[in-house]
């Protein structure tokens, strides 16, 4: 019985189009038959015929109550639905295009974002069982500074890998520092781990082997490299195994290719390796002060809890063998929550564009929301025949429904169509020191889990769009077919009404992106016009080493340095040049209690030479630079910056203020106060003292800044040849312009990013709500014709009719302007952090966004407003 | 006497008999339980055939096309063998049902 219903079903969905046909001549010849019977009891044959169907009582109804008892008649029906609501798209394909489009682009844009979002704090790590990997932590008592971190040191490693009844394995890795690949003269980052470190985590190499504890134990000169740098320097040949390659003054031969997903989770002070040597051998001897990660497994089954109490334990067993050392607790840090804390200062950034995606997708929904309560109007004389006809509120929803649904799966697929396209160039777009942190289990793609998002956004986006208009339109059907074809005015009202609700909440969202996005760029704004404290055209900065084989002494080192700046000045195209880095460059500070009062500095200490101020460009506010009278063996002198002076001492004069910055150099006296200079950094409060100290009073320097008089490039290319020429064991290790440090460190680029992409939301909001606006008024101008028509024979002038439209414009939008305001001024508070220079209430961003939206407004009022005043009153009166 | 409702599942019973004596197309079977009713039931087109396509599909009828007595082109239906089984079962469960309503109708 089963089967022979689905054999029928079956059948069915083959030749659909026979089963209909069969079924219409099976009625039509009953019709017949019956009409037969009548003529043979002697009617006419157009009585009979007339009898028949009046007795029968409609083909439709029964042709449809036999498809309703059909098996799978659910699904049928859902399909019924659908290809009628395409083919009625495909009839208006304006509205479809729109519509379509409108939801494609706003799922499409969270979709990217989510992908990202995914790869930066989602994804599981590619590693085996990665719930039982741990990084250890140190956590002190009392708790020092914030952000100061107590680093693991290799004298270490051993005692925790004796903690069997804790950890299955114990690795440790390590950055090396950079060093130069002779071959290509590149620089490149080298690390060191430990030989178990891949096996631990469960990760084997793409290529060759990993190095074994007896090479490692032996100092074997062999390396491993990342899969980045087997395919950027050898093009994935497989004979890069077994090649050579020196870096700095080691020579190695290559073993093995690591994978890219090795690195992840566990990212290394001083950059990300891309090759690897063994840790803990004499090719990287790991002193004992040597800082280390520590990855480990935890036995399997062993709660977290129950792993810290037993590593404290151990913890406190060494904390006797060394009572010098500052006391701690271990922290058995998840490595997946260690990634999270890299990225944690990326999550407000990234749920801010999250929410903002959400936001533009907000106002595509109730865009098509909107334009499907339009259509169910302009429909309406098709729906009321249909509720004539006898079809029931649920199947004139179900066919509303349809249309939604259909628009929304369409919108779905282009909106993976338009992920699959624009991703590349999102991520590509996302500065690369950002990338390095939020990628780390790899990079975003259009995988199962986007897709599985893509699917419910697009089904909750269905709901939300179709499934309001779809239920007012039926309603309105059914009560206009009672109320004989008319429309009846209370339903049009209501729907109206419902439909300004709409067109508010859109022009109130794309406010409140407009004014996020105006926010963003004052914000920016400040940022690239913000002084910098020096002059950096021209500015270049020299780095350099003196071997310590040919300069032991201080003395000598001294001498040589001062004999090369002489060098430096004499150089072609160098207008100025002095000891010390580059002001760009943000150093560590120094916590000191200046004399004479109460506070707690953090210093900043750069050690600069005489001339630094002028050739850099840093303006000597009070007091004097230091001269030649500041020697080893006069009293130690300071310059400090204003910004740090008003902060110490108020209004009071610093100089001949005196602090103690460190135990050498028990009392040091303020001479000058110069300009504040921003570093790389300087968006951030970080409330240092910039402190500079004479050169002649510290420890060489080996890095000289430089003015050139035209082309900086050139000039250092110049210096750097005459350096080497004119003193052979030196090496210039960096030629740089001064301003490097913003580049790499991304001052610019990473507000830029938000910048542009919050605008890229905010005019895809806008164009949004304008279309939305433009779709309500052009309606509300077609239904009102006819009253227009009225209103222009009985005189109204073109400007009492322009105003009639305006109205009709300016309360959704003075209503979604208001709300979106207060919206933005609560959100504003949100993002502060994320500002640099302006208050979260800047009234500017505010006035910027009051402005456009009120432009766009405009523009989408003015064709509805021409065809308004172009009614000619007896077309008007003469159409319906 | 005057027309009755359909009681639930009593058309399936009446479609199933009226085909017990051969195959008929759709008029000729409502004509057929209006005569062995004895005109007590009239089944209206928007029940039969619905009721048909159900007991079709379910396997109980087949139907073909042919050529009425009138010469106009039809849908025959016939009982198959399982439909012919559903009959006696359905017949029986009728008359222990009829019974059991006269007995509490006579006591």
């Amino acid at each position: 019985m089963l089967m022979s219903r689905w054999r029928a079903f079956l059948r069915r969905l083959l030749a659909p189009a026979r089963a209909e046909r069969d079924l219409d001549a099976e009625v039509r010849s009953y019709a017949a038959m019956l009409a037969d019977e009548l003529e043979a009891t002697g009617a006419s044959p157009e009585e009979a015929g007339r009898r028949a169907r009046l007795a029968l009582g409609g083909v439709e109804p029964i042709k449809e109550s036999v498809r309703d008892v059909r098996a799978g008649a659910p699904l049928e029906q859902i399909w019924r639905d659908v290809t009628h609501a395409a083919r009625g798209l495909s009839r208006s394909p304006g509205f479809a295009a729109t519509a379509i489009l409108t939801i494609g682009l706003g799922i499409g844009v969270n979709i990217s974002i989510f992908s990202v979002i995914d790869t930066t704090f989602l994804k599981p790590l590619p590693y085996e069982r990665p719930h039982e990997l741990i990084r250890l932590g140190h956590g002190t008592t009392p708790r020092p500074e914030p952000g100061v971190s107590v680093e693991l040191r290799w004298d270490e490693v051993a005692e925790w890998r004796e903690a069997h009844d804790i950890f299955q394995g114990v690795e440790a890795s390590a950055v090396v520092r950079t060093r130069i690949w002779r071959e290509r003269g590149e620089p490149i980052v080298l690390g060191g781990f430990t030989p178990g470190m891949p096996a631990l985590l469960g990760v084997t190499p793409i290529a060759g082997r990993v190095f074994t504890p007896a090479e490692v134990r032996d100092g074997s000169p062999v390396v491993m490299i990342a899969e980045e740098l087997w395919a950027r320097g050898f093009d994935r040949r497989p004979d890069a195994i077994g090649a050579r390659m020196t870096l700095g003054d080691q020579r190695l031969t290559i073993i093995g290719v690591l994978p890219t997903t090795f690195r992840y989770g566990f990212r290394l002070p001083g950059g990300q390796p891309v090759a690897w040597s063994g840790l803990g051998g004499p090719l990287q001897p790991a002193s004992t002060n040597t800082t280390v990660i520590l990855i480990m497994r935890l036995r399997s089954g062993l709660s977290l809890e129950s792993a810290h109490e037993r590593a404290a334990v151990v913890a406190a067993r060494m904390q006797q063998a060394r009572p010098e050392k500052v006391p701690w607790m271990p922290v058995l840090m998840p490595l997946d929550r260690a990634r999270h804390g890299v990225v944690s200062d990326l999550q407000m950034p990234m749920s801010m564009l999250l929410a903002t995606a959400g936001l533009v997708l907000l106002v595509a929904c109730v865009n098509v929301a909107n334009l499907l309560l339009t259509r169910g109007a302009s429909r309406g004389r098709e729906l009321a025949l249909r509720a004539a006809l006898g079809a029931s509120r649920a199947r004139l929803i179900r066919l509303l429904l349809a249309e939604g649904v259909v628009v929304a799966a369409l919108g779905g697929l282009a909106a993976v169509l338009f992920a699959a396209v624009t991703l590349e160039a999102l991520v590509a777009f996302i500065p690369a020191r950002m990338q390095v942190w939020m990628f780390q289990v790899g990079m975003p793609e259009l995988d199962g889990r986007v897709l599985a998002f893509a699917l419910s956004v697009t089904s909750v986006v269905a709901l939300l769009s179709a499934t309001w208009p779809a239920m007012s339109s039926a309603r309105t059907a059914l009560r206009t077919s009672i109320g004989g074809g008319h429309q009846v005015a209370g339903t049009t009202r209501e729907r109206r009404r419902l439909s300004r609700v709409l067109q508010a909440l859109q022009v109130g969202v794309a406010f409140l992106l407009a004014t996020t996005a105006g926010l963003f760029a004052t914000s920016f704004a400040t940022l690239v016009t913000t002084d910098l404290g020096f002059d950096s055209r021209g500015l270049g900065v020299i780095g350099f080493s003196l071997p310590q084989g040919r300069y032991p002494s201080g003395e000598s080192r001294q001498f040589a340095i001062a004999r090369a700046l002489d060098r430096v000045r004499a150089t072609p195209g160098v207008v100025q040049a002095a000891i010390g880095s580059t002001p760009a460059s943000s150093l560590y500070g120094d916590m000191v209690r200046p004399g004479g009062t109460e506070k707690i500095a953090t210093l900043s200490v750069r050690f600069v030479g005489p001339g630094y101020f002028e050739t850099a460009g840093i303006r000597l506010i009070a007091g004097r630079d230091f001269g030649p009278e500041d020697h080893p063996g006069s009293p130690s002198v300071a310059i400090i910056d204003d910004d740090g002076a008003r902060r110490l001492f108020g209004d009071e004069s610093p100089l001949g203020r005196r602090f103690s910055y460190t135990k050498a150099i028990p009392e040091t006296t303020i001479i000058g106060v110069v300009a504040p200079v921003k570093a790389w950094n300087f968006t951030r409060p970080l409330n240092r003292v910039e402190t500079y100290l004479p050169v002649s009073q510290g420890s060489p320097q080996t890095s000289f800044i430089l003015r050139a008089e035209h082309n900086l490039a050139a000039t250092l290319a110049s210096v750097r040849a005459s350096l080497e020429v004119h003193d052979p064991a030196i090496r210039v290790t960096s030629a740089l312009a001064a301003t490097e440090p913003y580049d790499t460190m991304e001052t610019y680029t990473t507000p830029r990013f938000y910048l542009v992409l919050l605008s890229m939301f905010a005019v895809l909001a806008l164009v949004t709500a304008s279309v939305g606006l433009y779709g309500l008024l052009a309606h509300a101008v077609g239904q009102r014709r006819r009253e227009i028509g009225v209103r222009v024979a009985l005189g109204s002038t073109p400007r009492q009719v322009r105003s009639l439209v305006i109205r009709e414009a300016l309360a959704p939008v003075l209503a979604g302007i208001a709300a979106g305001g207060l919206a933005a001024w609560w959100t504003a508070g949100l993002i502060a952090s994320l500002l640099y220079g302006i208050g979260p209430h800047d009234p500017r961003a505010f006035v910027a966004g009051a402005i456009t939206l009120t432009v766009a407004a405009v523009f989408a009022a003015f064709v509805p407003l021409r065809r308004a005043t172009g009614v000619d009153p007896i077309v008007a009166l003469r159409a319906d | 006497m005057a027309r009755m409702d359909l009681l639930h599942g009593t058309l399936d019973l009446l479609i199933l008999r009226a085909l017990a004596t051969g195959e008929r197309h759709g008029l000729g079977i409502a004509r057929r339980i209006h005569q062995i009713t004895g005109g007590a039931f009239d089944v209206k087109p928007g029940s039969l055939f619905p009721a048909l396509h159900r007991l079709e599909e379910q396997g109980w009828l087949a139907s073909a096309w042919g050529e009425s007595e009138n010469k106009r082109r039809a849908n025959f239906y016939r009982l198959t063998t399982a439909g012919r089984r559903q009959l006696g079962r359905e017949t029986a469960a009728w008359e222990r049902l009829s019974l059991a309503m006269a007995r509490a109708l006579e006591s």
